[in-house]
């Protein structure tokens, strides 16, 4: 019988696309900075229905408007709701996968806009860590810049969190 | 008229309702790595389960008469 409690049981760090005997040694996303970015912004706009309840609420009109204003915020609010999750989503499925053999970077830009690319750890030349900002030195983040021997020759990797440990431990497969 | 225009607003609304749900569900839940996901998926559910039941509730509590009684004599100024 299926059971669909078994989706919340732990799955490891297996993701699609993988190679049979393929062992995931670390999987990163982009910085936390840019999630509580995106939830900040979230939040400001949950102020919204109330600013606009202070300015309407002592005319005239609002007594019989009332039901329609409690309708449009609760409408607003599950729109924020999905503009959050979606946001959220796209955060958690931009991902960044070393593996022993090679080095996995999934791009999710929109539902069905999707892009993948995979690199040979065997074919990598240099690797250069990019940190640009105030921003980026105070919170540890950066770009991961790779040379590789391949036909797609540079490989970027954006606002990922402490890229100097990250290409130490590229460097150490 | 009101009411038919209520009701194909009301289905396109259910429809794109239904449809943004499970595209997010489902790229949480088969795209994902981890359990957190997972869990963030559920909690989504759950969420807009509850504002949807919110936003039907307080749809049909609007009184359109009192409205229409408001909005009407705003138009026959212009």
């Amino acid at each position: 019988m299926l059971n669909i409690f078994s989706l919340f049981s732990p799955s490891g760090l297996s993701f699609k696309g993988q190679l049979p005997q393929e062992e995931v040694v670390l999987l990163k996303r982009r910085h936390w900075f840019f999630l509580a970015l995106n939830i900040f912004v979230t939040f400001l706009f949950t102020f919204l229905p109330f600013v606009v309840y202070g300015l309407i609420s002592r005319t005239s009109w609002f007594q019989v408007a009332s039901d329609l204003f409690w309708f449009l915020t609760a409408l607003y609010y599950l729109i924020l709701w999905f503009l959050f999750f979606y946001n959220l989503t796209m955060y958690l499925l931009n991902i960044f996968i070393l593996t022993k053999q090679r080095i996995v970077k999934r791009e999710q830009l929109g539902f069905f806009n999707f892009k993948e690319a995979t690199l040979e750890l065997s074919k990598i030349q240099d690797i250069s860590v990019l940190q640009k900002g105030i921003l980026a030195n105070l919170l540890n983040y950066g770009d991961l810049e790779i040379q590789t021997a391949g036909s797609q020759n540079k490989f970027l990797f954006q606002q990922l969190p402490n890229p100097t440990a990250l290409k130490q431990a590229i460097l150490n497969q | 008229m009101l009411n038919t225009i209520f009701l194909i607003l009301g289905v396109i609304a259910g429809v794109l309702y239904l449809w943004f749900l499970f595209t997010l569900i489902y790229h949480l839940i088969r795209f994902s790595i981890g359990n957190a996901p997972k869990i963030i998926a559920l909690v989504f559910f759950l969420g807009s389960f509850c504002l949807v039941i919110l936003v039907i509730a307080l749809f049909f509590k609007i009184n359109w008469q009192n409205l229409s009684d408001l909005i009407v004599p705003i138009f026959k100024v212009f």
